[in-house]
C-alpha cells in the first residue's frame, strides 16, 4: 500500500487527481452543479488514461465536489451541493456577522477530517463493515430510517406542528409517481412526467437555490447577499479544534454508517450529524445563529459518507449512493467490475481507490486553503443583479445535465415555488427535504419486510439492529423533553432561592 | 393581511391538496395481494397529512390565538419584480425546448441583469451584454468540451 501511495504521488496520476479536485471543488461550490455530475462528465475523460490515474481523477472530483458545496453555503446561503444544506443554517448567519473567512475554515477543516476519518476506516474495516451493511433487512432499514426521522424534532425550528406538516407533505409528495414493488401508478394525475416521482435531487435544488433566489429578489434593493468583509482567521485555533474533537468523532462515525448504507448518503448525513451535534450541545439555541460547531458537524459528516459509500463498493461491488454508481462506471471501462472478489483480483487498484481518497483529502485542504477561500468569496461577491441570474442559469443546468430531462427542471421550478412559500410562511423545509430523500425507500423496506414476515411487525423488535434503531429513536425524542423539564425545574428552583 | 391569515389560505391549498392525494391513492390499482397495499400506505399517509394540517388551520383559528397572534404582516417586498422573474424562469425553461439553449440563456440573463439593476443607462446596457454574452460562450464552450446533450430546438 506504501509502494501504490508513492507510486500516485510521483506519477503522472496526482496531476490528473489535483485537475480532479479542482474540478470538483468548482462544481461542487456552483449552486446546482453536484459531485455526481461532476464525477459523471469526467468519466468519459478518463477513458484514455491509465487505470490509476482515472481512478485518481474520478475521486479527486468526489472529494472535491462534496467539500466544494460549504463555500456557496456560507458565503449565500445557497447550499452548492445538495450534501451542504445543514452548513447553511450556521455558516450564513457566521458570514452576515463578518465571520466568513472563520466559517469557511472551520468548513474546510471539517471537510478535511471527515475525509481522512472515513479513509481511516474504509482502510481498516472494509470487509467487516460490509459484511453488517449486509445483514441490513428492510426492517434494519425502516429503523435507521425511523432514527433520521427524530431528526425533524430537532430541525423544525420554533413550531414542531409546522415542522410536522412540513414533514407529512415530502412523505406524501413520496407518494406521486410509479409503485416500485407492484408496479401501480399512485398520485400521478395522469402525467406522464409524474410517472417516475418527485425526483429529490432537482427537488433539492429547487427548494434550498431557487427559493432563496426568489428571497434575494425581495431584498434587491441591498447590492450584496453578504456585507463587504476580510477573509481573516481563516485557520481554527487550538481551542476550537480541542473543542470540537467529540464533534469530529460523532460527525464522522455517524457520516461514514450513513454512507455505508445504500441509498441514503451525504445529503442526509448532513441533516443528522447537524441534529445529533445540537442534541449534545450544552448550548442548543445557539445554533441556527452562527454557532461554529453546526458547520463542524454538517461537513465533517457529510465528508465522513465519502469512505462508507466506497466501504460497501470495494468490498462488495454495491454501490453507496449515485456518486459511487458512477464510480463503478469508471472502474468497469477499466475491465475492473467491483464485487466480493474485487480486493482480491485487483489489489493495486483497491490500493490506488484508498490512497487516492487520502491523497485527494491533502489536495482538496490545499487547494482550499492557499486559492479557494480567496478566489470563491471574491467570485460569490458579486453585485446580486450579476450573481442571482447566473446562479439559476447554473441551478437549472445542473438538473437538466442530472438526466438531461426538461422534466426535472420544471419540478425543480415548482419546487422552488413551494419553497418560497414555506419561508413565507415560516415553515421548516429541513423536514420536508428529509421526508422527500427517505420516503420511498422507507415505503418500499416497509412493505417488503411486511410481506417477508406476513404482515407482522414482531421483527422490527426482535432483531438487533432494528431494536437498536429503535433505542435510539426513542432516546432522540424523549431526552429533549426531559432536558426542557429538568431546565424549567432548576429556573424554578433558583427562582424561590432569590425569594 | 396578518401572516396568520395569510397562512389559513395556505393551509386551506394544503387541505386541498391532501384531499387530492387521498382520492389519487383510493383510486390507485392493487395488482398483488401484500399486507401493506400501495393504495392502503398511500391512504395512510395522506389522511395523516390532512389531519395534521387540518389540526393546524383549526389552531390558529381558534379565538385564542387570534387574541394572542403576534405573527405580524404577510408582506411581499418588491412584487413587480418577484412576478416579472417567475415568469421569466417558466419562459427560460419552456423557451429551452422551443427556441435554444444558448439563445434562451442569454436572453433570460441579459433581460433578468436589467430588470435587477438600479442604472439602466447606455453604458450599462452595452455592458450586460457583453457580459452576458461572455457567459453564454463560455457555457457554450463547457457544454461542448463534456458533450453535454441539448434539447433539439428551433435555434442553438
Amino acid at each position: 500500500m506504501i509502494d501504490n501511495l508513492f507510486q500516485l504521488l510521483t506519477s503522472s496520476s496526482i496531476l490528473w487527481m489535483v485537475a480532479g479536485v479542482a474540478l470538483g471543488l468548482v462544481f461542487g461550490a456552483v449552486p446546482g452543479l453536484s459531485a455526481t455530475l461532476a464525477v459523471v462528465l469526467l468519466i468519459p475523460f478518463t477513458y484514455n488514461l491509465s487505470a490509476d490515474a482515472g481512478i485518481a481523477t474520478l475521486i479527486g472530483a468526489y472529494v472535491g465536489g462534496i467539500s466544494g458545496g460549504l463555500v456557496s453555503a456560507i458565503m449565500i446561503n445557497m447550499p452548492g451541493t445538495p450534501s451542504s444544506v445543514a452548513t447553511t443554517f450556521d455558516g450564513f448567519p457566521m458570514a452576515q456577522q463578518g465571520k466568513a473567512g472563520k466559517a469557511l475554515g472551520v468548513g474546510i477543516i471539517s471537510s478535511f477530517i471527515g475525509t481522512v476519518m472515513s479513509w481511516i476506516v474504509l482502510v481498516l474495516f472494509a470487509p467487516a463493515l460490509s459484511k453488517v451493511a449486509l445483514q441490513f433487512g428492510p426492517f434494519e432499514m425502516v429503523g435507521a430510517i425511523l432514527f433520521g426521522f427524530t431528526a425533524v424534532v430537532t430541525l423544525s425550528g420554533s413550531s414542531l406542528h409546522k415542522g410536522l406538516v412540513s414533514a407529512l407533505l415530502g412523505l406524501s409528495l413520496c407518494l406521486i409517481g410509479n409503485d416500485s414493488l407492484s408496479g401501480a401508478l399512485r398520485s400521478t394525475f395522469g402525467v406522464t412526467i409524474l410517472m417516475g416521482g418527485i425526483p429529490y435531487l432537482p427537488a433539492l435544488i429547487g427548494m434550498f437555490v431557487i427559493a432563496e433566489i426568489f428571497n434575494q429578489f425581495e431584498t434587491i434593493h441591498e447590492k450584496y447577499i453578504v456585507p463587504k468583509q476580510k477573509i481573516t482567521e481563516v485557520y481554527m485555533t487550538r481551542k476550537e479544534l480541542k473543542e470540537s474533537v467529540p464533534n469530529f468523532l460523532r460527525s464522522s462515525l455517524i457520516g461514514i454508517f450513513i454512507g455505508i448504507l445504500p441509498g441514503i448518503g451525504g445529503t442526509f448525513a448532513n441533516f443528522v450529524t447537524y441534529d445529533q451535534a445540537k442534541r449534545a450541545s450544552k448550548n442548543p439555541e445557539s445554533f441556527g445563529k452562527g454557532n461554529y460547531q453546526g458547520i463542524v458537524a454538517s461537513e465533517t459528516g457529510n465528508n465522513a459518507t465519502i469512505g462508507g459509500a466506497l466501504i460497501p463498493m470495494v468490498a462488495m461491488g454495491i454501490p453507496g449512493d449515485m456518486v459511487t454508481a458512477a464510480l463503478m462506471g469508471g472502474l468497469m471501462l477499466k475491465g475492473a467490475a467491483p464485487g466480493p472478489l474485487f480486493m482480491r483480483e485487483f489489489p493495486a487498484l483497491s490500493n490506488t481507490i484508498f490512497n487516492s481518497v487520502l491523497v485527494a483529502s491533502f489536495v482538496m485542504l490545499i487547494l482550499m486553503l492557499l486559492v479557494g477561500v480567496r478566489v470563491f468569496p471574491t467570485v460569490l461577491r458579486l453585485p446580486k443583479h450579476v450573481l442571482l441570474p447566473a446562479v439559476l442559469v447554473m441551478a437549472l443546468a445542473g438538473i437538466y445535465n442530472i438526466n438531461y430531462s426538461i422534466s426535472e427542471m420544471i419540478v425543480g421550478l415548482v419546487m422552488g415555488l413551494l419553497g418560497y412559500a414555506l419561508d413565507k410562511f415560516k415553515y421548516p423545509k429541513t423536514p420536508l427535504v428529509i421526508t422527500l430523500i427517505l420516503g420511498r425507500t422507507m415505503e418500499l423496506n416497509l412493505r417488503r419486510g411486511l410481506m417477508l414476515s406476513q404482515g407482522s411487525l414482531a421483527p422490527l423488535f426482535t432483531r438487533p439492529f432494528s431494536i437498536m434503531f429503535l433505542v435510539f429513536t426513542a432516546l432522540a425524542l424523549t431526552i429533549p423533553f426531559i432536558q426542557k423539564k429538568r431546565q424549567a425545574k432548576k429556573a424554578q428552583l433558583s427562582q424561590t432561592n432569590k425569594q | 393581511m396578518s401572516l396568520r391569515k395569510a397562512e389559513s389560505y395556505f393551509l386551506i391549498f394544503l387541505l386541498v391538496v391532501a384531499g387530492v392525494f387521498i382520492y389519487t391513492s383510493s383510486i390507485t390499482k392493487v395488482t398483488i395481494k401484500e399486507p401493506v397495499s400501495a393504495r392502503a400506505y398511500g391512504l395512510v399517509i395522506s389522511s395523516l397529512f390532512l389531519l395534521t394540517v387540518l389540526t393546524r388551520f383549526i389552531s390558529i383559528n381558534t379565538k385564542a390565538y387570534k387574541e394572542k397572534d403576534k405573527s405580524g404582516t404577510f408582506k411581499i417586498d418588491h412584487p413587480r419584480i418577484v412576478l416579472i422573474s417567475t415568469i421569466a424562469m417558466i419562459a427560460y425553461t419552456l423557451g429551452i425546448i422551443w427556441v435554444g439553449y444558448y439563445v434562451m440563456t442569454f436572453l433570460y440573463t441579459f433581460g433578468m441583469m436589467m430588470l435587477l439593476r438600479e442604472d439602466r443607462t447606455t453604458k450599462a446596457w452595452i455592458v450586460t451584454a457583453i457580459g452576458c454574452l461572455i457567459f453564454t460562450v463560455a457555457l457554450y464552450w463547457v457544454f461542448t468540451m463534456f458533450n453535454v446533450y441539448l434539447p433539439n430546438a428551433w435555434l442553438i
